[in-house]
C-alpha cells in the first residue's frame, strides 16, 4: 500500500513536471515526448542525395524502396511494386504509393521521382540514371544509359537516395530540399547547422506515425563527452562508444550498450598500395611480405573493437552476395612472419638492394586509425622495412586519392561496404573511382565489373566478382584487416532505434518509456 | 627619480661585471635556484637521452600489456599501444624542450621589438604594426600553420616556426603597453637630453625596465607551445610517430581520458614542471635584474 | 573622440582586407578542397558544374577578386558545406561565443585581480608562492582534462549541471566558463602581481606613504591604477581570443560557438566560412582594442593628460600620445 502510494506520488510529480515543461498540453502519461540523440557525424546540409548524412535523411525522406537491415530484406516505401521490363536490367517499372504528402502538404507523385533522379548528385544514381518515362502520376519507367542489375538495391541507400519534393525545391533552391515525406518534419527555424537539428514528427506520415512528438539530434564529436551526456540524462542515447568506454557502460545498469555488430553491412579497414606511382607498385614480393607480417588480431586489439572480425582477405561486404573466400585465393597472404621475412628478402633481389622507406597516410585525426597505422608500422619494422606514418586529416586524404595525384605508397582507410556489390565496390578498384584508394587502373578488371553489372545472371555475376577479388587480392593490392563493428549506448527504457552495424542507426521509431 | 637612472648605469659593487652582477643577485633566490636546477637535469635528460635509452623500450608494442594503470613495472602505466608511459615521458624531452623553447624564443624575437617599437615611436608606425597585429591575431594558429608548412614544407623546425609566429602578437602587444608606461619617465627624458640614440635608448633604458610582463609571457607561454604544437601533429607536420613527444602523449591519451585519465595526467606534469622551473628562473631573473632593487 | 572611433573604425577596412587576402590564400595552399570532400562520390559532370559554379575552375586569384566584389556588396559568400550564408551561419553561433567569452573572462577577473594584488603586497609570503603555484597549474593543465574532469564531477557524479551544449541557460553555462576562465585566471593573476610588483616599488607610492595615505588606499588606487595598463592589455587580448571561440573547450562540451565553426571548416577546407568567420572575429578583436585603446586613457593619469593636451606639447621624435593613439586635435572626451 505504502509502495504504491509512493508510485503514485512519483508518477503525479513526474506528470505535473512533464506538464510544466510542456506548457500543459496534454501527452500520452508514459512515453517521452521528446528524445534527443548524440551523434557522431554531423549533418551539415539538406540536399539528400549530397549531404553524406544517412541517419538524418532516414528520418526527413523516404526512399522508393526500403533496405530492412534487420530482415536484409527489400520493403515497399514509395514505390509499392517494382520490376525490370525485358531482359536486360535497363528499364525499372514501378508502381507508386498514392495519397502520400511532402511535409508541406504538396502530392507525391510520378514527376518527384523523375526531379529526385534527374537532380541527383550521386555518382551511383547520376552514373547509370538515363530518363524516365512518365506513364501516370503513380506509374513510371525510369530508363537507365546501362545495364545494372544493382539498380533496385542502390534506391534503397539512404545516403542519397532520398525522394525530394519537385515544386519546392524548384521554389527555394536553398531550403526546398528540407522537404521531404519521412515520419519526422526539419524544424530549421530552431536548427543550427552542424550542431543541432530538431525535427518534428510529421503526423501525416503514410505509415506509421511515431510515438514521440520532438526528435533532436545533437553533434557531439568527443566519445566521452557524448558518454557524459548520455549518463547525465541530456540525451537518450548515443552514436559511437569511446573504446575504452565499452565496459564502463556495460557495468552501468542505467544504460544499456549496444551494438549492430552482423545486422547488415559493416565497415570494413584495410591497407592498400598506391599502383598508380608508389613505391612498391612493382614490387609483388613487397606487397605481399608487408600483407603476410600485418597480425590482424593485433590491429583489433589496438583499436580496442571487441566484437570486431578478422577479415579473410577478399575486399567485399561482410555477407554481400559474390564473396570471394579463402579457398578461392591461389597466394595465402595469412600472417605468418618467416613467410614475410622471405619474401622480404626476395623483394630486395627485385629491387637490386636496399628497400625503399615506404610512406604510409591515413586520417590520423581519428584514434583507431593512428593505432591501425602503427601496428602496421611496427609489423614492417619487424621484417626490416621502413614506413613513415604521413599523419593528415580527411581532407588531406582525398586531395591525394581523389585525382590519383599520389604522393604515398600505402594508405590505410576504411569503407562502410554495401551488401550489394555494384555501389561501393566497384568504385574501390574502378579507374577515378572515388573510393579507389589503391589509385588502381586495371583494364581487366574493369571489364569484369562491367559485365558483372550489367548481366542478371546469377552465375556470371558471381564468376566475375570472385575473379576481381582474387585478382586484387593475389597481387596484394589491398590488404583487408577487418569488419568494425558499430555499436551506440541508451538509456535503458528506450526502445525501438536499430542499431544497424553500417554505422547509420535509425532513430525513427525512438521512444523512453517513463 | 632621476637617481634611478644612474643606479641603472653604474654597477652597485665595484669589481664586479654586470654578469656577475646578476648572478650574484640570482644566486640569493632559493626558488630560483631550484627552477634552474630542474632545467638544467631536464636540459641534461634531452641531451643526452639518445645515448643511454634503449629505443626498444619507448616505441617496442605490446598490445596484450595495453593501457594498464600504473604499478611497479610501469611506473606511469601504459598507452593504447602497449608502450611504458614512463619512458616514452622521459624521451619526450627531447622535443618537447626544444619545441617550447625555441618557439617561445622566436615569438619574442620578433614580437618585443616590434611591440617595443610601436610603444616608443607612436604615430603612423604605432598604428601600422598595431592593425597588423590585430590581422594576425584573429587567424587560427592552426589555419597559420597549415599556411606556413606548405610554404615551407612539413619538418619540426617549421612547426616550431609556425608555433612561434601564432604566439608573436601576444609578445607585441603586453611589449607595447609595458613600454607605453615608462617611455615618458624622467630618466628617459633624461637620456633623451644626453642625445643618445633611439635604439639605445629602447635597449639599454625601456626595455629593461619592463621586462617583468615580457618575461611573464616567455615563461607561461613555453607550456601552450608544447600543447599547441601537438594540436597541429595532425597536419603531419610534428614528430613522427612513433617517436613520442609530450604533446602528442597528451593528445593520444585524450581518446581515453575517461577510463585512463593518467595517459594525460604524466605528460600533463612533466609540461607543469617545466613551466614551473621556467618561471621560477623567469622570476629569480626578473628581480635579479630589476634595477630598482639595486642597492 | 567620436572622430577617434570614426578613424579606428575605418581602419577596419584595410583589416578586412588583409584578413581576407591572408586567410583566402592560406586556405588555398593547405591540400584538398572542400568541393572534393562533398564530392567524393558525386558524379564527374556534377563535380565539374560545382567547379564552375564556386570558380574552381579557375585560379584563386580569380576567386579572391569574386570574394572581394561580393565583399563590398554585402556578401560573406555561401559556405560549400553547409549551402548557407556564411553571415547567417556566423549570426547562429554568435550569442554562444559571446556568451562564453564574456562568462570565462568575468570569471577570470574577478578572481584573478584581488588574488594577484594580494600575491603582490605579500611578495615571498605564503599566500604569494601559494597563489603562483595554483596559476602555474591553471596554465599548464590541458583544457580539455580540466573541462572532462570538471564534467565527470558536476554532471555525471553529482548531477548538479549539464555536461553539453547550450540548452539549459546559465546552468549550461557555468562549466564551460570555468574551464575556459581558468587558463585566463593563471595568466591574469600572474600579470596582476607582476606589474603590481613594479608599481609598488615606485618611488611616489613611497611619497604618497610618506603623507600618511592609508596603505589600503596606496594599494587600491595609487597602486593599482597604475598597474592596469599590462592588465589591460591582457584582458584585452584574452578577450579577442575568446571572442574567436574557445575550440577545445567548445568541443569538450559540445558549445555551439564560433571557434568550432571555423576549425570545423578549416578541416573540411570551407574557405567561404573560415574567411568570412575570421573576418567578423577581427573586427570583434578591433572593438575589444578600441575599447582597451580608450581604457588605457581612462586609467593612466600621464597619458590622460596628454590626451587633453593633444598635439600641442610635442616630444623629440615621439610624437604626443594622442596621434599614437590615433585622437584627433583637442578631442579631449577623456579628460
Amino acid at each position: 500500500m505504502k509502495k504504491r502510494s509512493v508510485v503514485v506520488l512519483v508518477s503525479l510529480l513526474g506528470a505535473a513536471m512533464v506538464l510544466a515543461a510542456c506548457g500543459g498540453v496534454a501527452v500520452a502519461a508514459d512515453y517521452e515526448e521528446h528524445i534527443v540523440v548524440a551523434i557522431d557525424t554531423k549533418p551539415t546540409n539538406f540536399e539528400p542525395s549530397g549531404n553524406d548524412s544517412s541517419v538524418l535523411n532516414r528520418l526527413v525522406y523516404d526512399e522508393l524502396i526500403n533496405y530492412n537491415k534487420v530482415t536484409k530484406e527489400l520493403e515497399p516505401a514509395l514505390a509499392v511494386k517494382w520490376e525490370w521490363v525485358g531482359d536486360e536490367a535497363t528499364v525499372l517499372h514501378l508502381d507508386l504509393r498514392e495519397g502520400v504528402v511532402f511535409h508541406n502538404g504538396n502530392a507525391f507523385t510520378a514527376a518527384d521521382v523523375a526531379y529526385t533522379l534527374s537532380t541527383n548528385v550521386n555518382a551511383n544514381i547520376a552514373n547509370y540514371y538515363d530518363h524516365c518515362d512518365i506513364q501516370g502520376d503513380y506509374s513510371v519507367n525510369v530508363v537507365l544509359k546501362a545495364p545494372n542489375a544493382d539498380f533496385v538495391n542502390l534506391l534503397t541507400n539512404t545516403l542519397y537516395a532520398g525522394v525530394k519534393d519537385k515544386e519546392s525545391c524548384e521554389a527555394d533552391p536553398d531550403n526546398g530540399s528540407a522537404i521531404g515525406t519521412g515520419p519526422w518534419k526539419l524544424d530549421l527555424e530552431h536548427t543550427i547547422p552542424g550542431d543541432t537539428i530538431e525535427l518534428l514528427v510529421n503526423d501525416k506520415y503514410w505509415g506509421a506515425v511515431p510515438t514521440a512528438k520532438r526528435l533532436t539530434l545533437r553533434y557531439i564529436d568527443s566519445a566521452s563527452s557524448r558518454l557524459l551526456a548520455l549518463q547525465n540524462r541530456e540525451v537518450h542515447a548515443m552514436m559511437s562508444v569511446g573504446e575504452t568506454d565499452v565496459e564502463a557502460v556495460k557495468a552501468d545498469p542505467a544504460l544499456e550498450f549496444k551494438s549492430g555488430s552482423g545486422v547488415g553491412p559493416a565497415k570494413y579497414y584495410f591497407l592498400a598500395f598506391n599502383m598508380m606511382n608508389g613505391a612498391a607498385k612493382d614490387n609483388l614480393y613487397l606487397r605481399q611480405a608487408i600483407a603476410r607480417a600485418i597480425d590482424n588480431e593485433d590491429v583489433i586489439l589496438a583499436v580496442g573493437d571487441e566484437e570486431a572480425e578478422v577479415s579473410d582477405g577478399a575486399m567485399w561486404g561482410y555477407d554481400a552476395p559474390y564473396r570471394a573466400s579463402a579457398s578461392d585465393f591461389k597466394t595465402d597472404l595469412s600472417y605468418n612472419l618467416d613467410e614475410a621475412k622471405a619474401l622480404v628478402e626476395k623483394a630486395k633481389k627485385e629491387a637490386g638492394g636496399a628497400l625503399p622507406e615506404l610512406h604510409l597516410i591515413s586520417n590520423t585525426s581519428k584514434s583507431i586509425n593512428m593505432n591501425h597505422c602503427l601496428v602496421i608500422q611496427e609489423a614492417c619494422r619487424k621484417i626490416g622495412v621502413n614506413v613513415v606514418i604521413d599523419e593528415t586529416d580527411g581532407a588531406g586524404v582525398n586531395a591525394k586519392t581523389k585525382f590519383n595525384a599520389g604522393g604515398y605508397d600505402m594508405i590505410m582507410h576504411n569503407i562502410p561496404l554495401e551488401t550489394w556489390p555494384t555501389g561501393v565496390n566497384r568504385l574501390m578498384v574502378k579507374g577515378n573511382g572515388s573510393n579507389n584508394r589503391a589509385l588502381l587502373a586495371n583494364e581487366d578488371v574493369e571489364k569484369k565489373l562491367f559485365q558483372a553489372t550489367a548481366s542478371s545472371d546469377p552465375a556470371v555475376r558471381d564468376k566475375l566478382y570472385k575473379e576481381v577479388q582474387v585478382y586484387v587480392h593475389d597481387n596484394a593490392i589491398y590488404v583487408p584487416s577487418y569488419y568494425g563493428s558499430r555499436n551506440g549506448a541508451q538509456l535503458a527504457g528506450v526502445e525501438g532505434i536499430v542499431w544497424a552495424n553500417d554505422g547509420y542507426p535509425e532513430f525513427t521509431y525512438a521512444t523512453f518509456k517513463k | 627619480m632621476s637617481g634611478r637612472q644612474k643606479t641603472l648605469a653604474a654597477p652597485a659593487h665595484r669589481g664586479r661585471s654586470a654578469g656577475g652582477e646578476l648572478w650574484h643577485r640570482f644566486k640569493k633566490n632559493k626558488g630560483a635556484m631550484l627552477g634552474l636546477l630542474i632545467l638544467i637535469v631536464l636540459i641534461g635528460v634531452a641531451l643526452t637521452v639518445d645515448f643511454w635509452l634503449d629505443q626498444e623500450l619507448v616505441i617496442g608494442q605490446n598490445l596484450r600489456e595495453k593501457l594498464q594503470q600504473p604499478n611497479a613495472k610501469h611506473w606511469f602505466g601504459t598507452d593504447e599501444m602497449g608502450r611504458d608511459l614512463f619512458w616514452r615521458t622521459v624521451y619526450g624531452t627531447r622535443f618537447s624542450m626544444a619545441i617550447g623553447f625555441v618557439a617561445v624564443i622566436i615569438s619574442a624575437i620578433i614580437g618585443v621589438p616590434l611591440g617595443a617599437v610601436a610603444g616608443y615611436y607612436g604615430g603612423k608606425l604605432e598604428t601600422l604594426i598595431m592593425r597588423f597585429t590585430d590581422i594576425f591575431s584573429a587567424i587560427p594558429s592552426i589555419l597559420m600553420a597549415i599556411a606556413i608548412v606548405s610554404l615551407l614544407g612539413r619538418n619540426t623546425v617549421n612547426l616550431m616556426l609556425a608555433v612561434g609566429i601564432a604566439a608573436v602578437p601576444q609578445f607585441t602587444r603586453v611589449t607595447r603597453a609595458a613600454v607605453l608606461t615608462v617611455k615618458n619617465a624622467e630618466f628617459v627624458e633624461a637620456a633623451r637630453a644626453l642625445g643618445k640614440t633611439d635604439a639605445y635608448i629602447i635597449f639599454v633604458h625601456i626595455l629593461p625596465n619592463c621586462l617583468s610582463p615580457i618575461i611573464v609571457q616567455v615563461t607561461l607561454r613555453v607550456a601552450g607551445a608544447i600543447i599547441s604544437a601537438s594540436s597541429l601533429s595532425f597536419l603531419g607536420i610534428g614528430i613522427k610517430p612513433p617517436t613520442p613527444e609530450w604533446g602528442s602523449l597528451l593528445t593520444a591519451g585524450k581518446t581515453y581520458i575517461m577510463g585512463h585519465s593518467y595517459l594525460c595526467l604524466f605528460p600533463g606534469l612533466a609540461i607543469m614542471l617545466t613551466v614551473l622551473a621556467f618561471n621560477m628562473v623567469g622570476d629569480g631573473l626578473r628581480d635579479a635584474m630589476d634595477p630598482r632593487l639595486k642597492d | 573622440m567620436h572622430r577617434y572611433i570614426i578613424k579606428r573604425v575605418l581602419m577596419l577596412i584595410p583589416i578586412i582586407i588583409g584578413v581576407s587576402f591572408i586567410v583566402f590564400f592560406m586556405m588555398d595552399m593547405a591540400e584538398g578542397n572542400a568541393l572534393d570532400l562533398i564530392g567524393l562520390d558525386f558524379s564527374e559532370e556534377k563535380l565539374a558544374e560545382l567547379y564552375h559554379q564556386y570558380g574552381y575552375d579557375r585560379s584563386v586569384f580569380y576567386r579572391y577578386l569574386l570574394y572581394i566584389k561580393n565583399l563590398f556588396h554585402g556578401s560573406l559568400g555561401t559556405s560549400i558545406i553547409y549551402k548557407k550564408d556564411v553571415l547567417d551561419l556566423y549570426l547562429q553561433r554568435l550569442p554562444a561565443t559571446l556568451k562564453l567569452a564574456s562568462a570565462s573572462v568575468l570569471v577570470a577577473v574577478v578572481l584573478s585581480i584581488p588574488l594577484g594584488i594580494r600575491a603582490a603586497t605579500h611578495h615571498g609570503s605564503l599566500t604569494d608562492n601559494a597563489s603562483m603555484v595554483l596559476a602555474l597549474v591553471g596554465l599548464s593543465m590541458p583544457n580539455y582534462w580540466l573541462g572532462l574532469m570538471l564534467a565527470v564531477l558536476f554532471a555525471q557524479k553529482l548531477h548538479w549541471l549539464p555536461s553539453s551544449g547550450d540548452l539549459n541557460g546559465i546552468w549550461s553555462l557555468i562549466l564551460p566558463a570555468i574551464t575556459v576562465g581558468t587558463g585566463l585566471m593563471a595568466t591574469m593573476t600572474r600579470t596582476t602581481r607582476s606589474s603590481m610588483l613594479d608599481v609598488i616599488r615606485q618611488d611616489y607610492l613611497r611619497t604618497a606613504r610618506a603623507k600618511g595615505v592609508p596603505e589600503k588606499r596606496v594599494i587600491n588606487v595609487h597602486a593599482l591604477r597604475n598597474a592596469l595598463i599590462p592588465i589591460i592589455t591582457v584582458v584585452g587580448t584574452e578577450m579577442g581570443k575568446a571572442l574567436g571561440g574557445a575550440v577545445v573547450t567548445e568541443n569538450v562540451f559540445a558549445w555551439p560557438g564560433v571557434g568550432r565553426l571555423i576549425i570545423e571548416a578549416v578541416n573540411q577546407r570551407d574557405t567561404a566560412t573560415v574567411t568570412g568567420c575570421i573576418i567578423l572575429t577581427a573586427v570583434m578583436i578591433s572593438i575589444v582594442q578600441l575599447i582597451v585603446d580608450i581604457l588605457y586613457a581612462f586609467v593612466d593619469p600621464r597619458l590622460r593628460a596628454e590626451y587633453s593636451t593633444g598635439g600641442q606639447r610635442s616630444r623629440r621624435k615621439t610624437g604626443p600620445r594622442a596621434a599614437a593613439l590615433g585622437l584627433a586635435g583637442k578631442e579631449g572626451a577623456v579628460a
